[in-house]
This record gives structure tokens, sequence and C-alpha cells, in this order.
């Protein structure tokens, strides 16, 4: 038996992702529903390897111009300006905010680098049914789910500079299209993390092989 | 998301007050005060206990 416990899909059961009832699993098909909730419920989620890899390789490509094109483009008096990401972050470090632009870098750089590679590295473990440390591999993944919607940060600081600027003919700003990736990239990431099947992690380690 | 957003404010703040002078309003101290009551009250709420409260009056 495996030492951490029963997996409830080797034993006829489903559990809801939703309202998390733990139900007998329908004799014959892929997908039940909740008893209670009546949410859709499957053993593992469908296709969850191939629909996280999907988006997380788009996710990845979309990375190269969310870095290299301005995310914004601000027109004032003092002249024209194009801010990539990185360029805001030395911005707010040279005038004298150095915490804050900690927190931007971290934020939209560093977390973004570390969800792309993390969740590459959970998907190719999984593919190759690796049983190598579940355990750690299980908090990889929930770190990833928890930091993911901070690297938002900068896509609402853009929203919030264009919506406000707006002094005519002293000062405007308009977002670049290094935002759109760069958004693009945080909310890919997040549904690639949300289409990933944690359970998945730890079927080798009992031996299971569902759907 | 709320606590995600109002960093944002924050970081906007801070690159505005370079622009223009920023005089911060009562309503974002209420907008902080908002992001912490919000994080507790979805941290206080069981929806396991939500559901037994349901099936209960079936």
């Amino acid at each position: 038996m495996n030492p951490h416990g029963v997996a409830a899909a080797s034993v006829g059961l489903w559990v809801c992702n939703l309202c998390k009832l733990v139900s007998k699993s329908p004799l014959q098909g892929s997908i039940g529903h909740c008893p209670r909730c009546g949410a859709r419920i499957h053993a593992r989620k469908p296709h969850a390897i191939a629909r996280t890899w999907a988006l997380l390789i788009t996710a990845a490509m979309l990375y190269i111009p969310a870095n290299v094109l301005p995310v914004m483009e601000t027109s004032s008096l003092f002249g024209f300006q194009k801010d990539t990401i990185l360029s805001g972050v030395v911005y707010l470090w040279i005038s004298g905010s150095q915490p804050l632009s900690l927190l931007v870098f971290v934020a939209s750089v560093t977390v973004p680098l570390l969800k792309l590679t993390s969740l590459a590295f959970l998907l190719a473990s999984v593919q190759f049914r690796s049983a190598w440390r579940p355990d750690q591999r299980v908090r990889l993944y929930r770190t990833v789910e928890f930091i993911g919607r901070w690297s938002m940060l900068d896509i609402y600081v853009g929203a919030i500079l264009v919506a406000l600027v707006h002094f005519q003919g002293l000062a405007t700003i308009v977002a670049g299209p290094g935002a759109t990736a760069f958004g693009a990239v945080v909310v890919l990431t997040m549904f690639a993390a949300m289409s990933f099947d944690p359970r998945l992690i730890w079927d080798p380690a009992g031996n299971i092989r569902v759907g | 998301m709320i606590d995600v957003f109002m960093l944002g404010v924050l970081v906007s703040l801070v690159k505005l007050s370079h622009m223009a002078s920023v005089v911060p309003g009562i309503a974002l101290w209420s907008f902080i005060g908002l992001m912490f009551l919000l994080a507790a009250a979805t941290a206080a709420f069981d929806p396991r206990a939500f559901w037994v409260s349901v099936e209960v009056r079936r």
C-alpha cells in the first residue's frame, strides 16, 4: 500500500474540485457531476498535461515581446519616453524608492520567469512519471499558484497611470504593446497553473494510472 | 487580487509624485482597510461549513 494513504481514484471515488465532496465515480465515462453542487468532476483534469504545455509555451513565446517592447509611453513637456519593464524598475531605483523597485522587479521579472521554469519542470517530471520527491514538487506547485497573481502588479500600475495622467498638453501616458504581451503572459501562466493537475504528481508514487 | 491592486496604487503614486504633487486622500486609507478586512473575511470563511449548512436545510 501507498505510505501516503489511498488515492481516491484508485478505489472508485472522485473528489469535487469545487465543494470538495468525495463521491462514487460513475460506472462509465470519464466525466460526472457532483451530487452536491452539480459541478463537473473527473478523476483527473482532462488533458491536463497537453493543455498546460500549450498555455505554457504560448506564455514563454510572449515573454520575449513583453520584455523587449515598451510597456508605457510617457509624453510630457520634458520629452517623450518609452519604458520597458526593466527600465521602469531602474527608474524607480534611481529615483530613490529602492524597496518599491525591488518589489516591482520581483513581481514582474522574477515571478514570471520562476513560473515558466517551475511549471515546465513539473510538467516534464509528470510526463516522465517521475517519482522523485513528490512532496517537494507539490510544494513548488502551491508556490507557483500562490505567487502567480502578483505579476499583475505592473499591469495595474500601467492601468492606473494611463487613466490618471491626462494633463492636457502637459503630459499623457499611453500603454505600449509590451503591456499587452506582458498581461497575456501573466494570464496565460495563471491558466496554465490552473489547468495543471497536482494529483498527477502523486500518481507515479502510488503506481496509479488514471484517465 | 485586491492586495496586488493596492501595491499597484502605491507604485503608481510614487511614479506620479515625480511628475506632479500627489496628496493621498481618505479613500486610500479606507482602501487599505478594505484590503486587510477582505483578506481576513476570505480566510475566516469555511466553504465546507457552508455546504454542511446547505445539506442540513435540504
